[in-house]
């Protein structure tokens, strides 16, 4: 769960936007911006006051509703950004090694990019409704302690 | 048969369970001392007509033991009123299916690539001959999964009738997938074999180790009479190769490692190391898992490693 999330946002902020300076005037910046911050305030929060065993009720709830609304606006941010890579990518082929060579190995950046993107197809879903089981577990026991 | 000669009773009422959420599901009815297992999953069937019974797992405890659809209800121990835990397994599908799809596809889809279709290499495709390396490649790919299928048609035998759908998916992909991947590198026009010693040892190598690995699977199915369902540790017979089981608990996954080793050598191919080192991760998460059960039943089981001599 946290491993791809983790995976992704590494992806998208190096290969990709450090790399390829024209993704940054695409509208996916702000978006995957505004997600990945809204969403890292309260998930830090939550832990460390999970820590303390300090944590109101309205974060949790923020924690686990938020999510609602932001994955689908980071995911899209962040394909936003990609697909507006995929030209640069194309033209330069940075990142890639070519044969022959002596181990007969062979990377292609921009197919790369394109399976990246089109691993968000099954990751997605299973991601998000993995939120929501989540979001059952925590906030439908919480409803049922406080009747 | 196999039962005492006594009155066959009635077993009035059994409460099934469900297995993943310890809940009650249904009670059935009409069932008798003799009736099987296979029996229960068909009454159950009647009930929730989605779970047929090859998708049903039935056990005595919740966390437990998968029953036998052959056992019988009275030598279970099972009364009127007493509780059966069902597990529903998923959408099934035949294991001949699955292999076909596992084996045949990636033994078809590398022979394909060997023939350097455009739509892989494009117009220069053909822009160069294929090397001596490339057509022993082919050879042994082709070799290694024919012997897979031969081998799942004769030799094996299977516990299970079934396997879960979503399993097809899985192992596809990454049969399919690593096909692609290693079928596209070995037969590129740029490809650049070793040198032939090394390409001829290392065929020699892997030729051994499937050897190894085929003398494996044939001691593992004698170990066995068909219908018996008696547990037995496996020990080297007559053939040399199978003095590895004095080493390791799976010599069968050892020698498939060191086929896949080979093949790297052979072509000397960064992508092929990676699909042998994949291979090898899920074959000693197995190997591990059986070994683990081999020291559970019998206590003396000898000292051995799971899947690599003196190592694992």
């Amino acid at each position: 769960m946290v491993v791809p999330q983790v995976f992704s946002r590494l992806m998208v902020l190096w290969p990709v936007l450090y790399t390829f300076k024209g993704t940054h005037t695409s509208l996916g910046l702000p978006l995957l911006l505004v997600a990945w911050s809204v969403t890292e305030v309260i998930r830090y929060s939550f832990y460390f006051l999970n820590i303390l065993k300090q944590v109101p009720h309205i974060l949790t709830f923020l924690r686990y509703t938020l999510f609602i609304v932001l994955y689908p606006v980071g995911v899209t941010g962040e394909l936003l950004c990609v697909y507006a890579a995929f030209p640069d990518a194309a033209r330069t082929r940075v990142y890639s090694i070519t044969f022959p060579n002596a181990l007969n190995f062979s990377f292609d950046f921009y197919y790369a990019l394109i399976i990246f993107v089109l691993l968000y197809i099954p990751c997605f879903p299973m991601l998000y409704m993995h939120m929501f089981a989540l979001r059952h577990k925590v906030l439908g026991n919480t409803q049922k302690k406080r009747e | 048969p196999g039962t005492h000669w006594r009155e066959v009773m009635e077993i009035e009422k059994l409460d099934i369970y469900n297995a993943k959420s310890g809940k009650f599901v249904t009670s059935l009815y009409g069932l008798k001392s003799t009736s099987t297992i296979l029996d229960v999953k068909k009454s159950v069937q009647q009930q929730k007509t989605v779970l047929h019974p090859g998708r049903q797992e039935v056990r005595l405890e919740q966390k437990g033991k998968s029953l036998q659809d052959s056992d019988v209800l009275q030598k279970l121990g099972i009364r009127s009123d007493s509780k059966l835990y069902v597990k529903d397994l998923g959408p099934q599908i035949g294991w001949k299916t699955v292999f076909f799809a596992e084996y045949a596809g990636p033994m078809l889809l590398y022979l394909w690539i060997y023939q350097r279709p455009w739509l892989f290499y494009g117009d220069k495709g053909h822009s160069s001959p294929i090397s001596l390396c490339t057509h022993i490649a082919a050879g042994c790919w082709t070799f290694h999964y024919a012997k897979r299928l031969l081998e799942t048609q004769f030799v094996h035998r299977f516990s299970h009738g079934t396997m879960p759908l979503f399993n097809l998916f899985k192992n596809c992909t990454y049969y399919w997938g690593f096909t692609a991947y290693v079928a596209y590198h070995v037969n590129h026009p740029l490809f650049t074999p070793p040198s032939n010693l090394q390409l001829y040892a290392a065929l020699a190598a892997f030729l051994l180790c499937e050897f190894g690995n085929f003398s494996i699977h044939m001691a593992l199915r004698n170990l066995r009479p068909p219908g018996s369902k008696e547990r037995k540790i496996p020990y080297p017979d007559s053939n040399p190769m199978t003095q590895l089981f004095n080493a390791v608990s799976c010599p069968n996954y050892t020698y498939e490692f060191g086929s896949w080793v080979a093949f790297t050598v052979m072509t000397q191919c960064l992508p092929a190391g990676m699909f042998a080192l994949a291979g090898f991760y899920q074959m000693a998460v197995w190997a591990l898992g059986k070994h683990r059960s081999y020291k559970k039943d019998f206590k003396n089981y000898p000292q051995r490693k799971a899947i690599l001599p003196f190592l694992l």
